[in-house]
C-alpha cells in the first residue's frame, strides 16, 4: 500500500481500529476465541438469540467486526448497504438507535471534508435567505432568484456549463497515444467535398452536475425576457458570477447532489424486491466486508 | 459468428456496390476498349477481317455474379463483325456474330503503383474459360445462298456465250447477261438451284437455262436450234468455317451426270442432248470453285471464345485499393473472400494467425446493408487491455489503482471486459461484459470490497450536415444507471471513461488498418476527420462512405456504413449524357 494510501485512510477511518498485531483490518485474522470476546461487549444489549442492538458510537465502533459478519453471512444484502445501510442493517438483525442511526447516514452521504462545506454553505444561506436553502428544488430556485434576490433573468437558452475533464491530463495524453497515426493518404479530389466523414466522440463520461466547473470563466449571458418558473442546476450555473448567493446555491446543490444517495425504506423494499431498477443492485455481484480481530 | 477469420479486420461491400465499381471499370477504355480492331485472320483458306465490340449500355447490358469464394462470373455482351472481301453470296461477305460471354474473374491481390489492391482478374482466361450463350447470328447457308452464289460467279464469268466444233451453247441467268444473242426465252429463265442428297452426300442440283446452235447437224445436214435447260449437281463440302462447290468436278455416278434437256424435236435429239452435255461440262467449269464463308454453330462459337479470350486475358481492375500512407508502414495485403449466397464481398485485412492457406472466409455482417467494417474479438481485446493500462495502470497489481474522488475513494484491483452477443447475460443486445474487483473506501467503517459486473452498450449515431456525415460515439450505456445521481457517477467513471476510449481508438485504428483514413483531429472535439474505408478506386472510382452505428458481438465490433461510388472522371460519353461536350470555337 502506498503511501498516500496509507494517510488516506488514518484520516477518514476512526473506526478501523488497527489490531493488537499491528495488522491492518481487512487483513487480520478473526479467529474463534476473538469472536467469542466479542459477543458480549459493553454498551451491547443483546435483544434475542440472533439480533444485535448498538445504542452508541463507541459499541458500534467495538461491533464492526462482528456486523461485518454478519452482513457477509447475508450476501443478498450485500448490495443493499449502498442502497441504505441502515436498513440493510436492521434487515441483518441489527437495531440501532436514532443517535447511531444519524451517525451513520450523516457520515456515509459525505467525506468530512465536503460535509464541513456543505454546513457552512447551509448556514450561510439559511442566514441570507432566512429559510432552508433547497438548491435542487428548481421551483424554490426560481423563486428564491427572480422574486426573493431580484436578479435579472438571463438568456441561457442554448448555452452548456463548462465541466471539469473526466480524466487529468496526464491520463489524456497516454489516451491519446493509442490513437492512430494521422495522415493523409489520398489526393483531395476538386469533385469531392473536402472530407466526407468525421468521427466524435460525446463527452464521456455525460456532463453530470457533479462535474460543473465553478472556477472556470464563463461570458455572461443577455437577459431573458421573463423568469422561468422552474430553474435548473445548469441555468443556474449562469449565474455564479452574478451574485454570491447564486454562487453558493450552486455549489451546495452539486455538494447535496455528490453524497451518497440513502432511498427510502419504500424505494428500498422496491429495490429489493427488483420491483426499481438500481445500478449498484444489478452491478455489485459480491460484497465482502473484512472482519477483523477488535481488541480484547 | 465469424467476423474477421484469422484476421483482424474486414471489410463487407454488397454485390451491387461490386456492380457498380465494376461497371465504371467497364467506362473506361483503357482498361477495357469497348472495340478491337481490325483483326485479319484466315478461315478455310479465306482472309477475314475482324472487329469486336463489347457492350455495356440500357440495351445490352454487361454484369456479373459471384461464381465460387474467388471468382466473379462477368456476362459481356459481345459483337464480333467477321467480313471477307469476296464472298460469292454478297450476303455472306460480312456476318455478324453476336453472344453474351460468361468468363470468370479471379478475386486477387496485386501491386498498383506501389500499393496493394485487390480486384478481378482476367489474367490467364483461355478459350475454354469463355462460356457463349445467346449466339445469334450464326448463317444458315442453305438454297437461297447457294442460289445467289451462283447468281455471282455467272455474272463473274467472262462470257456466257460457248463454243466447240461449230456450235455455241449460251448460258443464261435471266437477263444478268443483256449481250446474248438470242435473248432468254429459256426454261427455267434464271438458274435454279437444289440440295439433294445422293448416296448419303450433298449436292448441288443446277438447272441452268441456255441455247443451243448447231449449224450444220450431221447426217441430216440441217441447222439445229433450240432453248433448253442444263442440269447438273455439283458436291456440296462443308467445313465449320465455309462451305465449297467445286464446279469444275463432274460426279462420277451416272445417276447425277449432267444431262441437257432441249425444247425443240428432232429425231436425234437424244443424241444431241448427249452431244452438248459433254459439251457443257466444261463450260460449268466456268462457274470455278465456289465458297461461302459459313460458320457452323461450333466453330463461330469457338472463334468467339478464341477472340474474346485474347481481348480478355491482359484485363483487371482494382475493387479495392487501399494506401497506407506511411511508406514504413505499408498495409497487409488485402484478402477477398466472395459469400456467394449472401451476395457479399468480404476483404479481410491483416492476417492475425496461420498463413494464406489457412485463410477462410467470415460470416456475412452486412446483413443487407451497403458497408460495414468489422474488427476482431483479438484485436479489441488488445485495444481494450491497452485502454485500462493507461486508464488505470495499477490494475492487475497488489496494490490495485488508487482513484481518489471528494465522493470517495476506492482502490480497483480488477477490472476486465470482455465482449459478448446478444442474448448472453440475459441482454437483447450485445455489449460489453465489465467485471471488477475494488475496495472502497468508507470513512467510519471498514473498507468493504466489492465483485462487479455488468453490460455496457456501445452507442454511435450519425449525423449530417453541410460537411458531411459525422459518427457520433455516444455515451455508452449501463441499462439501469442514473447518471445524474450523486455517488453512482464515481463509480461509472470507472467504466464508462474507458468504454468511450475503447470505441474511439478501436474506430480510428481500424478504418486506419483497412486503408481508410483518420486525417486530422477536430478542434475542441474528441474526433477526428475520416473516410471509413479508400475513398478511392484506382482510376476508376469515388467512393463516399459513412458510419451509422456501432454494433458489439463476442467476435468483435462491427461498424455499419452507407457508401455512394461515382466516377472518378468523366467520358465523352458522360459528357454528352450531359450535353457538356466541348464545342467547336465559333
Amino acid at each position: 500500500m502506498t503511501q498516500k494510501k496509507r494517510k488516506t485512510r488514518s484520516a477518514t477511518a476512526p473506526a478501523k481500529a488497527k489490531t493488537k498485531s499491528g495488522q491492518s483490518p481487512s487483513k487480520a485474522v478473526d479467529s474463534e476465541p476473538a469472536r467469542t470476546a466479542r459477543a458480549n461487549p459493553p454498551g451491547r444489549k443483546k435483544t434475542n438469540g440472533r439480533d444485535l442492538e448498538i445504542k452508541d458510537e463507541k459499541t458500534l465502533s467495538a461491533l464492526g467486526p462482528q456486523l461485518n459478519r454478519l452482513l457477509n453471512a447475508r450476501p443478498e444484502l450485500a448490495a443493499m448497504l449502498f442502497i441504505n445501510p441502515v436498513l440493510a442493517m436492521k434487515e441483518a438483525g441489527v437495531k440501532l438507535s436514532r443517535p447511531v442511526t444519524h451517525h451513520i447516514l450523516s457520515r456515509l452521504r459525505h467525506r468530512p471534508a465536503m460535509r464541513e462545506r456543505r454546513e457552512k454553505l447551509e448556514a450561510r444561506l439559511r442566514e441570507a435567505l432566512g429559510e432552508v436553502p433547497r438548491p435542487n428544488n428548481p421551483a424554490w430556485l426560481s423563486q428564491t432568484l427572480f422574486e426573493k434576490l431580484q436578479l435579472p433573468p438571463l438568456d441561457t437558452r442554448n448555452l452548456t456549463p463548462r465541466y471539469k475533464p473526466a480524466h487529468d491530463a496526464d491520463t489524456e495524453k497516454r489516451l491519446q497515444a493509442l490513437r492512430p497515426r494521422r495522415t493523409h493518404r489520398y489526393p483531395r479530389l476538386s469533385s469531392r467535398p473536402q472530407h466526407t466523414g468525421q468521427l466524435s466522440m460525446q463527452a464521456v463520461p455525460p456532463p453530470s452536475a457533479r462535474r460543473l466547473d465553478l472556477a472556470a470563466d464563463i461570458p455572461r449571458p443577455g437577459p431573458a425576457r421573463h423568469p422561468p418558473k422552474r430553474l435548473s442546476l445548469e441555468a443556474l450555473y449562469f449565474y455564479k458570477d452574478s451574485n454570491p448567493i447564486a454562487r453558493d446555491l450552486l455549489e451546495l446543490a452539486i455538494i447535496q447532489r455528490r453524497g451518497l444517495r440513502l432511498h427510502s425504506r419504500y424505494s428500498y423494499r422496491l429495490i429489493k424486491e427488483g420491483k426499481r431498477r438500481n445500478v449498484f443492485r444489478r452491478w455489485f455481484r459480491k460484497v465482502t466486508l473484512p472482519e477483523p480481530e477488535s481488541k480484547e | 459468428m465469424n467476423l474477421t477469420s484469422n484476421f483482424d479486420f474486414c471489410v463487407e461491400l454488397g454485390i451491387d456496390s461490386v456492380k457498380e465499381i465494376f461497371h465504371l471499370a467497364f467506362k473506361s477504355e483503357d482498361r477495357y476498349p469497348h472495340n478491337v480492331g481490325p483483326l485479319t485472320r484466315t478461315f478455310s483458306g479465306r482472309e477475314f477481317t475482324i472487329n469486336v465490340r463489347v457492350l455495356d449500355d440500357e440495351d445490352k447490358p454487361a454484369d456479373l455474379s459471384f461464381q465460387d469464394e474467388k471468382h466473379i462470373l462477368f456476362s459481356f455482351p459481345f459483337e464480333l463483325q467477321a467480313q471477307t472481301a469476296d464472298a460469292p453470296d454478297p450476303a455472306l461477305s460480312e456476318i455478324l456474330l453476336e453472344a453474351q460471354a460468361a468468363i470468370p474473374a479471379l478475386l486477387t491481390a496485386w501491386d498498383e503503383d506501389g500499393d496493394e489492391v485487390l480486384g478481378l482478374s482476367f489474367f490467364g482466361t483461355t478459350s475454354a474459360d469463355v462460356g457463349i450463350t445467346g449466339l445469334s447470328g450464326v448463317p444458315v447457308v442453305g438454297v437461297e445462298q447457294f442460289r445467289n452464289a451462283v447468281h455471282s460467279a455467272y455474272e463473274a464469268m467472262p462470257v456466257h456465250s460457248f463454243s466447240s466444233g461449230g456450235n455455241t451453247i449460251n448460258l443464261y441467268d435471266g437477263d444478268r447477261d443483256a449481250t446474248l444473242e438470242p435473248p432468254n426465252a429459256a426454261s427455267p429463265y434464271e438458274i435454279e438451284v437444289a440440295l439433294e442428297t445422293h448416296a448419303g452426300d450433298e449436292y448441288l442440283k443446277v438447272t441452268a437455262p441456255i441455247h443451243v446452235l448447231i449449224p450444220v447437224l450431221p447426217v441430216f445436214n440441217s441447222e439445229y436450234s433450240s432453248f433448253g435447260r442444263l442440269i447438273f449437281y455439283r458436291k456440296v463440302e462443308r467445313t465449320d468455317s465455309s462451305i465449297t462447290v467445286d464446279m469444275t468436278a463432274e460426279p462420277a455416278s451416272a445417276d447425277i451426270a449432267t444431262t441437257v434437256e432441249l425444247d425443240t424435236a428432232h429425231p436425234a435429239l437424244s443424241q444431241i442432248q448427249s452431244q452438248i452435255a459433254a459439251q457443257a461440262i466444261g463450260m460449268i467449269s466456268a462457274f470455278g470453285v465456289i465458297t461461302e464463308p459459313a460458320f457452323t454453330e461450333t466453330a463461330a462459337r469457338q472463334l468467339l471464345q478464341d477472340e474474346i479470350a485474347v481481348y480478355i486475358n491482359t484485363r483487371r481492375y482494382p475493387v479495392y485499393s487501399p494506401k497506407s500512407g506511411d511508406e514504413d508502414e505499408p498495409l497487409s495485403t488485402p484478402v477477398g473472400f466472395l459469400l456467394v449466397d449472401d451476395g457479399v464481398l468480404a476483404i479481410l485485412l491483416n492476417r492475425r494467425s496461420g498463413t494464406a492457406a489457412d485463410d477462410s472466409a467470415p460470416d456475412n455482417f452486412l446483413a443487407g446493408r451497403e458497408l460495414a467494417l468489422a474488427v476482431g474479438a483479438a484485436k479489441v481485446q488488445e485495444e481494450i487491455q491497452a485502454v485500462i493500462a493507461e486508464k488505470f495502470p495499477g490494475v492487475g497489481s497488489d496494490d490495485g489503482e488508487l482513484i481518489e474522488t471528494p465522493e470517495g475513494d476506492a482502490v480497483l484491483y480488477e477490472l476486465n471486459v470482455s465482449l459478448a452477443d446478444p442474448d448472453e447475460h440475459g441482454e437483447s443486445e450485445g455489449h460489453l461484459w465489465i467485471t471488477g474487483k475494488t475496495k472502497v473506501k468508507i470513512d467510519c467503517w471498514w473498507d468493504p470490497t466489492v465483485e462487479f459486473e455488468g453490460p455496457v452498450f456501445m452507442r454511435a449515431h450519425r449525423e449530417d450536415s453541410d460537411e458531411g456525415c459525422k459518427l457520433i460515439i455516444d455515451a455508452p450505456e449501463v441499462g439501469d444507471f442514473d447518471f445524474d445521481q450523486s455517488c453512482c457517477d464515481v463509480f461509472l467513471e470507472i467504466i464508462i471513461p474507458i468504454a468511450g476510449w475503447i470505441a474511439l481508438i478501436v474506430i480510428e485504428i481500424t478504418i486506419d488498418k483497412v486503408g481508410g483514413e483518420v486525417a486530422e483531429d477536430i478542434a475542441n472535439e474528441q474526433g477526428a476527420i475520416i473516410e471509413p474505408i479508400p475513398p478511392v478506386v484506382n482510376g476508376i472510382a469515388e467512393v463516399t462512405s459513412c458510419l451509422t452505428g456501432i454494433e458489439v458481438f463476442r467476435a468483435g465490433f462491427v461498424f455499419p456504413g452507407e457508401l455512394s461510388i461515382r466516377r472518378l472522371s468523366r467520358s465523352a460519353e458522360d459528357l454528352r449524357e450531359m450535353r457538356r461536350m466541348p464545342r467547336p470555337d465559333p
